[in-house]
């Protein structure tokens, strides 16, 4: 069994544990057998057969002999199996496995990060559209001494790269930290912080603000700087 | 003395047909350089959009108006805010500073506007707020200033880019008297010293005496124009329609605060002479009817 479901369960070795309404007795731990989706438990294949009533099998492991080259036995048992059997060394297959688990989960976390992109979207829109409602009266100040509208925009750009740089900064450190804290917590997720993901959150970030920006540069523009007379 | 600003039969409607409203109606003055024009008037009398008309803030619907070389009046609307900020100061009722930023930098902003680096436009700042007494002041933000320091503040800001033209909206709206005429003779001495022309709107009947003259607006128009001289011994502005003694002496009318002033003048004229002329602000050629 592996390690990390034995942890959850509180089990260890010699203990007795049911796998299809059978008790078997854990012989070993294994180890990086857990994902976030399910995790892999050895029994033998004659009490797998037993217990499932079917001789079928889903995976069978292989060790070549030394001298032997994986790949080329790999494909040499495809092609005398035609499509019952797909042989794969074991880089290929864990590029599968992993492809599998990314395609199952896939959408969900894009369902997610579309979340959080307008969430944070509607934040710092409203962020800054209020702070610039509030300080109408002095945008009207400086367009009346004499401001123009492109230096008033740098005003709000600037606001809106300080704010999404902090958020982006302090979303990025959260993520490392939680990747830290998470695989404590919960032993079977884990959470990998990459430079392509890094970069991807700075273009998001870069996009939130562009938009952001629009309404109070919109209001900055319809200004009318007269009103800093009419009290 | 050509004069700053020149303003020619303005006139300023609002809407058209049954709902038109005429704000100003065919104003024309000149208001020469030193020299401090206050425009009094009712409420409702047209003041903040002559004021807003003059501070390039609000075309005129006719007329010209022209500040330095600039005809104002015809400009595109893309270069009026280079006019305002160069040749136009505003010194608001309500002060108006940037609640975020300190007193230098609230002046050093509207520099830095007009292209100076922030070191240049700090050094710049800090000079003219020291000149005007807030040497300490300088780190402190707006809300920690009582209202003749925040007001002072805002009179920095107006000079910061040495404009030739400073409007004033109601200064001493907000003011106690003390710091009310502290503020006007801060304006006076400021166009006197520094040749800048001022014109001040306000209700303030106290401050009356500091301008150089009063323009009475009434619907729109100016009515029965108060031009004030300047007392040739003590200095003070007086109304001439008002003074209390006025003597002519070799050919000139002066006009006095007090009896005081007459008699001490009257017993050795010639001394007063040389100051009179140093005095007495230029005074438009052309006056408003």
């Amino acid at each position: 069994m592996d390690g990390v479901v034995a942890h959850s369960l509180g089990l260890g070795l010699g203990d007795e544990v049911e796998i299809l309404g059978e008790t078997f007795t854990i012989a070993g731990l294994t180890e990086g057998l857990t994902n976030i989706i399910n995790s892999v438990t050895f029994i033998r294949l004659q009490d797998f057969q037993r217990l499932s009533g079917s001789e079928a099998v889903s995976y069978a492991l292989l060790k070549v002999k030394p001298g032997y080259d994986p790949g080329t036995v790999a494909a040499a048992i495809t092609a005398r199996n035609d499509d019952d059997v797909n042989a794969l060394t074991r880089p290929d297959f864990a590029r599968e496995e992993r492809q599998i688990i990314q395609d199952m989960s896939v959408e969900v976390i894009n369902i997610m990060n579309l979340a959080g992109l307008l969430i944070g979207l509607a934040v710092t829109a409203l962020t800054l559209y209020t702070s610039t409602l509030h300080k109408r009266r002095e945008y009207g100040v400086l367009k009346a001494i004499g401001a123009k509208n492109w230096q008033l925009y740098t005003v709000v750009i600037a606001q809106a790269s300080l704010s999404l740089t902090l958020g982006a900064g302090l979303a990025i450190a959260l993520v490392w930290l939680l990747g830290l804290v998470l695989p404590l917590a919960i032993p079977n997720a884990a959470l990998a912080l990459t430079g392509q993901a890094v970069i991807r959150v700075g273009l998001a970030a870069l996009l939130m603000g562009m938009i952001a920006a629009l309404a109070p540069a919109w209001q900055m523009a319809r200004l009318d700087p007269a009103q800093v007379f009419r009290g | 003395m050509e004069p700053i600003l020149v303003v020619e039969s303005v006139t300023r409607r609002f809407g058209s047909g049954a709902t038109e409203v005429v704000a100003v109606k065919d104003i024309s003055f000149t208001v020469a350089p030193g020299e401090v024009a206050l425009i009094m008037g009712p409420s409702g009398s047209g003041k903040t959009t002559l004021l807003s008309i003059l501070g390039g803030l609000l075309k005129p619907s006719a007329g010209h108006i022209q500040i330095g070389p600039d005809e104002v009046s015809s400009m595109d609307e893309r270069r009026l805010p280079e006019v305002r900020l160069r040749r136009i100061g505003f010194v608001f009722q309500d002060f108006n500073l940037l609640s975020a930023l300190s007193c230098l930098d609230n002046v050093a902003i509207v520099a830095q506007l007009a292209g100076l680096s922030l070191s240049q436009a700090r050094q710049r700042a800090r000079q003219l707020l020291q000149q005007l007494g807030l040497g300490h002041r300088l780190s402190f933000l707006p809300e920690k200033l009582s209202g003749g320091e925040k007001q002072r503040v805002a009179i920095a800001r107006a000079l910061v880019n040495q404009p030739d033209l400073i409007l004033a909206d109601e200064p001493t709206a907000n003011l106690d008297s003390h710091h009310g005429h502290e503020i006007m003779r801060l304006l006076r001495r400021i166009a006197k010293e520094e040749k800048r022309s001022v014109i001040i709107v306000s209700h303030d009947q106290r401050i009356k005496d500091i301008a150089d003259r009063v323009l009475w607006l009434e619907d729109g128009q100016f009515k029965n124009i108060v031009e004030m001289a300047v007392d040739p011994v003590c200095g003070m502005s007086v109304d001439r329609g008002r003074a209390p003694a006025r003597t002519e002496y070799d050919g000139h009318l002066f006009y006095f605060c007090a009896r005081g002033c007459h008699d001490e003048f009257l017993v050795a004229p010639e001394q007063f002479l040389t100051r009179q002329v140093q005095m007495t602000p230029s005074l438009p050629s052309s006056a408003p009817t």
